[in-house]
């Protein structure tokens, strides 16, 4: 659960950072959204048997939402989506089963 | 289905989804704006200070990718500050030609005679000598008589180059010019230069009465100027009964710091 406040707390920061503060600078247009990469990263190194990925996916979506433009759901469903696809994909293509 | 976990843990990601969905729902209700609005005021403070301190940051790094630039915009504008400084001169010296030659058309100088007009390039005061910038390409000969706006009698042509020309001063050792008392046709004589700006007017014989203050002007006496230009004033006389002639010192009123531009005679219409 302290996992995952903090990690909403670095998200929730991210976000505020990139469209508060990068913003003013030139390379804000070329960067990706540092919360996403955040989420991404978190969910493809969790241990298989943790669903904490999909709960702060979730939370980065709804906080992306907040300060974009975009209707409220857009990138929770996009994001708990993508966290979904990036668990199976960990879980069948990339996750080593430890031998008996 | 074992794949992806146990139904538990399904049953959780499909909840999620779920919940993604009924937030996108409320989306298009009030409650959707209600909820942007409180994150928003709550996060606002936090984002003044993000703000203002990556507009300070990126301000500074603006002035600093500007020095570059300035330095160049500086050299520039330096080089266009002396380009505008020369043509502001030029412009300048063009007005005071222009005031010189109004002066001159003024005075009727180009009814009288066929001049040229010429600048000042150089003046020795030592040796009673200028310089002007007009030469035999110009049509300008020795000899040629220059005056001021004023009708004035400078001097005249002494070597012609072929863009410039000396001129020697009525005050030089080697000028010597006939020249009479106005309204005095009797009263003539000669002056001579004693350099350093200093006329003479000697040879005047002691029966004619010079008086102070009296013009000297010319005669066409010699062929090289025409009569009735202004040599000077009389300053002070020199009468001695022993000597065969009055001589008498003249104040030609020319002052080289103020000759910029002259005129000279190329002809007499």
């Amino acid at each position: 659960m302290k996992k995952i406040f903090i990690s909403i707390g670095i998200i929730y920061l991210l976000i505020i950072f990139q469209t508060s503060f990068l913003a003013h600078f030139r390379s804000y247009y070329y960067l990706p959204s540092l919360a996403i990469i955040f989420v991404v990263f978190l969910n493809l190194f969790e241990k298989q048997e943790e669903k904490n990925g999909l709960i702060i996916a979730g939370a980065c979506g709804f906080f992306l939402d907040i300060f974009s433009g975009k209707p409220l759901g857009f990138y929770t469903v996009i994001l708990l989506i993508a966290s979904l696809v990036i668990k199976v994909i960990v879980k069948k293509y990339l996750y080593l089963k430890p031998s008996k | 289905m074992n794949k992806l976990g146990n139904p538990k843990k399904l049953k959780t990601i499909f909840l999620l989804i779920l919940a993604g969905v009924i937030i996108l729902t409320i989306n298009y209700t009030s409650l959707g704006s209600k909820t942007k609005d409180l994150f928003l005021t709550a996060s606002a403070p936090l984002q003044t200070l993000f703000w203002q301190q990556g507009q300070g940051l990126s301000h500074f790094i603006d002035k600093l990718k500007g020095i570059s630039f300035l330095e160049g915009e500086n050299s520039y504008l330096k080089l266009e500050n002396q380009r505008l400084k020369a043509e502001l001169a030029n412009l300048l010296e063009l007005k005071n030609e222009n005031q010189e030659l109004r002066k001159a058309l003024d005075i009727g100088l180009e009814k009288e005679f066929e001049v040229t007009t010429a600048n000042v390039i150089s003046k020795d005061p030592f040796q009673d000598v200028i310089v002007i910038d007009k030469g035999s390409n110009d049509g300008i000969s020795v000899n040629f008589p220059v005056i001021s706006p004023q009708k004035n009698l400078i001097g005249r042509v002494e070597e012609s180059f072929a863009s410039f020309s000396r001129v020697i001063l009525t005050s030089n050792k080697r000028s010597s010019i006939s020249a009479k008392i106005s309204d005095q046709e009797e009263t003539i004589g000669v002056v001579n230069g004693e350099s350093n700006l200093k006329l003479v007017f000697d040879l005047v014989l002691q029966d004619n009465k010079i008086e102070k203050g009296s013009l000297v002007l010319t005669t066409s006496l010699g062929n090289i100027f025409p009569k009735g230009l202004l040599i000077g004033e009389i300053k002070s006389i020199n009468y001695s009964d022993v000597k065969p002639f009055q001589t008498a010192q003249i104040d030609s009123g020319l002052d080289l710091n103020k000759l910029n531009s002259v005129f000279i005679i190329t002809n007499l219409r």
